[in-house]
C-alpha cells in the first residue's frame, strides 16, 4: 500500500481536473494511465497529498483534424497501434505504439500523454512526437496555449509544463504529399528501454524524389532533436542519403544522455546509424 | 480508515462492492479485500506480469493501478477463468504440457496467453514469444510455456 494519505478524485470533466488541480498547486500529482507514478508512489519517490486521476475526463481518442490527428492526452498504445488513420497518417507514431515493452499490458495502460509529461530521455513516444512535428495543447484553469514539441521537451524529465497544468490533446499536422514513414528504435534486449530512437517522415514524388524529409532523434539527446536533411532532398532514398544522414544525426547529438544503460558517447556513436535505418526504413 | 472509498466492481461475473483506503493498489484489494489471492505480487514495478488480471476485457498490471481508478469496471482474474469448474481449454493445455512449475507466474501468462489467442488463432512460436515479453517466469525457460500456448490454438482450431 502507498504509504503517504492522500486524497483521491477522478473528476468527469476537464474543468474540473483543472480546478483541483488549481486549488491544490504542488500538493497534486495527476495519474493518467498510471504505468509510472503508481509505481513511483508505491515505492515511495512521489508523496502527493492529493491525487487527480484523468480517467473520466474524456481526454482519450484519436479525431482527424486538418487532414492531420488529434489524440487525446489518455490515448494508450494499444489504441494508437490498432488505429488505420494513425498508420496511415503517422505511421511512425504506429510503429512506435507497437514496440513499446512490458507486453500488451503495459501498452493498453500506458498513454501517450503520460510519457510525454514525463520527458524521460530514453522513452519511445517524445522522438516520434518531435519527428512527426507534433503541438501540445496543454491547459489549465486559467489558460490554454499550445507548444511545438521540439520545445515542450526541455531536457531530461524536464517537460514545458506547469503546476495546476496538463496535457489535452497532441495534434499532427496532415502528412506532405507522398508520405512514407520511418521509425527505427535500438534496445538491448527484447524488453529493454530504447537507447536511442529515430523516427522520419518523407515525402517521396513519382519518380521516387525525396520532395521533403523531417527525421528527428530520441534518446540520444537529453531531449529529442531534428536532424538536418535538407541535402537530402531532390534525390532518392539510397545510400547516398543515408550516409548523409548519419553524419548529420552525429553532428547534432551534441548534449548525449548517460544513463546505466549506455554512455553518452556510446549513444552519441549510434545516433547515425540508427537515424539512417529509420530513412531506411522509409524506403 | 478515515478517507475510506466504496469501491464497486463486477469481478468474475458477480457485482462487488468494498470499502478500501484509496492508497490501496488494484492487486492488493484483489488479493485482501475480495479474498482472491490467485493474482500475484511479485515486484510492484510493473515488470513482472504476475499480478496481470483483465480490466473491461483488457489484461492489465493491476499493481499498476490504484484501485479507485477501477471504479465501475469489470475486472476478470485467474480465479474466473475455468468454465464451470471445469478447466478451461488453455488451462488444460497449460497442465498437460507442464506450462508451469510453481505457478507463481502463471495467472499472468495465461492472461497474456488469451489476449493473444483473441486476437491470433494460429500464432507462431514467435508471436507467442512476443505475447508473454510482459511475464517473467524463473523456473521453466519459457519453452514449456510457449508450447502450452502453440498447444492451445491447436485445440481451438
Ligand atoms: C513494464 C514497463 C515497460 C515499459 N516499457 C516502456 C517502453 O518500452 N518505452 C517507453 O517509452 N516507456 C515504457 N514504459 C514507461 C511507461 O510507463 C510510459 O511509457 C507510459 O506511457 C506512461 O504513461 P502513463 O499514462 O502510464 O503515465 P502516468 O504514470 O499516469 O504519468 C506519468 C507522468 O505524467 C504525468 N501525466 C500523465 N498524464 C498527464 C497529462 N495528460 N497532463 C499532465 N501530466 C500528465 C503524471 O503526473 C506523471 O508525472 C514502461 C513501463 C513499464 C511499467
Ligand atoms: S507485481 Fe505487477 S508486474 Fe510484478
Ligand atoms: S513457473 Fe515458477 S515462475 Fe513460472
Amino acid at each position: 500500500m502507498i504509504k503517504r494519505r492522500f486524497a483521491y478524485q477522478a473528476p468527469s470533466t476537464l474543468d474540473e481536473v483543472l480546478a483541483a488541480l488549481a486549488e491544490h498547486g504542488a500538493d497534486a500529482e495527476v495519474v493518467g494511465g498510471g504505468t509510472w507514478v503508481v509505481p513511483e508512489m508505491t515505492h515511495g519517490a512521489r508523496m502527493p497529498a492529493h491525487v487527480v486521476d484523468l480517467r473520466n475526463a474524456g481526454l482519450a481518442g484519436v479525431t482527424e483534424s486538418n487532414g492531420g490527428l488529434s489524440i487525446g492526452a489518455m490515448t494508450t498504445y494499444a489504441e494508437l497501434a490498432n488505429d488505420s488513420r494513425v498508420v496511415e497518417r503517422a505511421g511512425s507514431l504506429g510503429t512506435m505504439a507497437a514496440g513499446i515493452t512490458g507486453g500488451a499490458q503495459v501498452r493498453y495502460q500506458g498513454t501517450v500523454g503520460g510519457s510525454a509529461c514525463y520527458a524521460t530521455p530514453s522513452s519511445d513516444a517524445p522522438g516520434a512526437l518531435v519527428g512527426l512535428d507534433a503541438t501540445m495543447n496543454l491547459r489549465s484553469a486559467s489558460n490554454s496555449r499550445a507548444v511545438a514539441a521540439s520545445d515542450f521537451f526541455k531536457g531530461a524529465f524536464e517537460a514545458d509544463l506547469a503546476d495546476g497544468e496538463v496535457l489535452e490533446s497532441i495534434t499532427l499536422p496532415a502528412p506532405m504529399a507522398g508520405a512514407r514513414f520511418g521509425h527505427y528504435k535500438l534496445k538491448l534486449v527484447e524488453s529493454s528501454w530504447p537507447i536511442a530512437t529515430a523516427t522520419c517522415v518523407v515525402g517521396v514524388d513519382g519518380e521516387g524524389k525525396i520532395t521533403a524529409a523531417r527525421l528527428a532523434v530520441g534518446g540520444v539527446n537529453t531531449k529529442p532533436y531534428v536532424v538536418d536533411t535538407s541535402s537530402i532532398v531532390g534525390g532518392p532514398i539510397d545510400g547516398g542519403a543515408a550516409a548523409a544522414v548519419v553524419e548529420a544525426a552525429r553532428s547534432s547529438a551534441t548534449d548525449p544522455y548517460s544513463d546505466v544503460l549506455a554512455s553518452g558517447e556510446y549513444r552519441q556513436q549510434v545516433s547515425g546509424v540508427v537515424a539512417k535505418r529509420a530513412l531506411l526504413a522509409a524506403a | 480508515m478515515t478517507n475510506s472509498i466504496r469501491l464497486n466492481l463486477t469481478v468474475n461475473g458477480e457485482a462487488r462492492s468494498v470499502e478500501i483506503d484509496p492508497r490501496r493498489l488494484l492487486v492488493e484489494v484483489i488479493r485482501e479485500e475480495l479474498e482472491l489471492p490467485g493474482t500475484h505480487i511479485g515486484c510492484l514495478t510493473g515488470d513482472c506480469g504476475a499480478c496481470t488480471v483483465e480490466r473491461d476485457g483488457q489484461i492489465i498490471k493491476s499493481c499498476l493501478a490504484l484501485a479507485a481508478s477501477a471504479e465501475g469496471s469489470e475486472i476478470t482474474t485467474i480465479e474466473g477463468l475455468a468454465e464451470n469448474g471445469e478447466l478451461s481449454t488453455l488451462q488444460q493445455a497449460f497442465w498437460d504440457e507442464y506450462g508451469f512449475q510453481c505457478g507463481y507466474c502463471l495467472p499472468g501468462m495465461l492472461f497474456s496467453a488469451k489476449d493473444l489467442l483473441a486476437q491470433n488463432a494460429s500464432p507462431s512460436e514467435d508471436e507467442i514469444r512476443h505475447a508473454i515479453n510482459g511475464n517473467l517466469c524463473r523456473c521453466t525457460g519459457y519453452d514449456t510455456i510457449v508450447k502450452s500456448i502453440a498447444e492451445a490454438a491447436a485445440r481451438t482450431a
